[in-house]
């Protein structure tokens, strides 16, 4: 244990233990009170998203009108990429933040992709069952379309911020309210590519 | 982490002490422990360790008849400041109980001293911060490194008795007595249904006061690697619960203890251990899991009582 810590412990005191367990407290509240570092990464990780930087694999869907969507229709536009299911109840939680967020940035050019990953469900009972919930933004089911089940692997409610060029650039795991300033103001920054 | 004995001058004397328990496996080993979820979270473990093997360094030997178990219920709180920042804190409450004492015979040989007893009570806790200092994720994969720092408190009582009305030894008291500096990194990494751990935890020991001696326990270094692997659903999204196998080989490597300064021969060593265990998550909130650490190889200095095995089984609420 000495040759791997580097330290002299032979001679540590039960007082010097003391310091430096102090010091380590100290550096743990610096780390607590400091803020977010930087740009970019750091307003990520600040908000718990995980940063990304690699492709969005393309994608096709279909709505209940029979168009489709693909990844590569929306190019030159930020995407929030949302993956959730009918039996997934903190879904049920976050699915309405995502339509606040949708309503406060209507003029930002984001669009919003919402993926039901549901199995079993039908689709009537699926868009029903967003619709109760109060959402009005189109809602895709993956098995009626062409898209990767390596976006979901993770579990649900998973969300993927894709940049203007068509990139992953963040990934938020587990729910999470979206209706706030400061996740405005980080799609707002993938929207911008700052 | 304990000490105080049976009678320092029999201690003095004789050349074996009582069994080195492992301390810190309560916040340092079981299923990717120290990988912790962001966000917050509330996690109560049970733990049962068994000794009742007597070995000679490397070697078993005939076990006079002595026998020590231990059982530890923590109870941990995490809550994540950030991505990269998360502090936890452990406070278990111990129950100790031991047979014998393994003392040195006239021929050499180890022999049992007449002492029963236990004692109940809360233990030390431990404050730990974790500092993700290393970050890589992709669609697929998930790479994480971190630096692992804390303390333990002095909080558990290090005085209880015997049923002789001596005091206990010091492994066999709730606390330690001493203040302790936990260092440590943590290593993970996601690839689909498999998942890699490793982890490092080394304290950095106090002296403590127990009984009416000074008993300082060794530094020590916790270690395990341990894999994983998601055996249902076979695509996450297929059920909202989720069942994983995992087998990890993990251990302990202590320095010889100090009695009043003195250094005590039979202490100390590394204990190795094969673990598997299973991990149940239902829904987004529970953790469940369960591992049975059996120690396959000793290696303890002179004489010493060494574990059989550990039982940990956990619940653990993510809000």
């Amino acid at each position: 244990m000495e040759k791997i810590i580097g330290l002299s412990l032979r001679r540590l005191t039960c007082f010097e233990t003391g310091r430096i367990a102090c010091f380590a407290l100290l550096a743990a509240v610096w780390l607590i009170v400091s803020p977010a570092t930087g740009q970019g990464t750091g307003n990520f990780e600040s908000q718990h998203l995980q940063r990304l930087d690699e492709a969005a694999p393309d994608f096709l869907l279909r709505d209940p009108s029979g168009s489709v969507l693909s990844l590569s229709d929306l190019q030159g536009h930020p995407v929030i990429l949302h993956f959730w299911a009918t039996w997934c109840k903190p879904c049920r939680e976050e699915l309405p933040t995502l339509e606040a967020l949708t309503h406060q940035m209507t003029d930002s050019g984001v669009i919003l992709v919402a993926v039901a990953i549901d199995a079993e469900a039908d689709a009537a009972r699926v868009r029903r069952y967003a619709h109760d919930l109060g959402v009005s933004f189109p809602v895709y089911l993956a098995r009626e379309g062409t898209i990767s089940d390596r976006y979901w692997s993770w579990g649900v409610p998973v969300t993927y911020l894709i940049d203007p060029e068509g990139r992953l650039v963040a990934r938020s795991l587990g729910p999470r309210n979206w209706a706030t300033a400061s996740m405005r103001a980080l799609i707002t920054q993938v929207a911008t590519q700052d | 982490m304990n000490n105080s004995l049976i009678g320092l001058a029999v201690a003095a004397a004789l050349s074996v002490t009582n069994a080195t328990a492992c301390d810190y496996c309560l916040i340092s080993q079981g299923i990717s422990p120290l990988l912790v979820q962001n966000g917050a979270g509330l996690k109560v473990a049970q733990r049962y360790t068994r000794l009742d093997n007597v070995y000679e360094g490397t070697d078993k030997v005939e076990n006079p008849g002595v026998k020590e178990e231990y059982w530890a219920t923590e109870l941990s709180g995490f809550y994540g400041f950030s991505e990269r920042f998360l502090l936890l804190v452990n406070v278990p409450l111990r129950k100790t109980r031991g047979d014998g004492e393994l003392v040195e015979g006239p021929d050499g040989k180890p022999e049992s001293e007449h002492m029963t007893g236990g004692a109940t009570g809360l233990g030390d806790v431990s404050l730990l911060g974790r500092y993700t200092v290393f970050s890589r994720h992709t669609l697929d994969t998930s790479t994480l490194l971190a630096g692992v720092f804390g303390v333990k408190l002095p909080t558990g009582s290090t005085s209880q008795h015997s049923d002789q009305g001596e005091y206990l030894d010091a492994h066999l008291q709730p606390g330690t007595g001493s203040t302790d500096l936990l260092l440590g990194v943590s290593a993970n990494h996601v690839l689909g249904r498999y998942s890699f751990s490793a982890n490092l935890l080394g304290a950095i020991t106090g002296e403590g006061e127990t009984g009416n001696t000074r008993h300082r326990f060794g530094n020590s270094l916790n270690y395990d690697v341990t894999g994983k692997y998601r055996i249902s659903p076979g695509i996450v999204g297929e059920s909202s619960n989720e069942l994983f196998l995992s087998l990890g080989v993990n251990g302990d490597y202590r320095r010889r203890e100090k009695l009043d300064g003195d250094t005590v021969p039979d202490s100390g060593g590394n204990t190795i251990y094969l673990t598997p265990g299973i991990q149940y998550l239902a829904g987004s909130h529970w953790i469940f899991e369960t591992t049975w650490q059996y120690a396959v190889y000793h290696d303890l200095n002179e004489t010493q009582l060494g574990e059989n095995y550990r039982l940990v089984a956990s619940a653990t609420y993510l809000f």
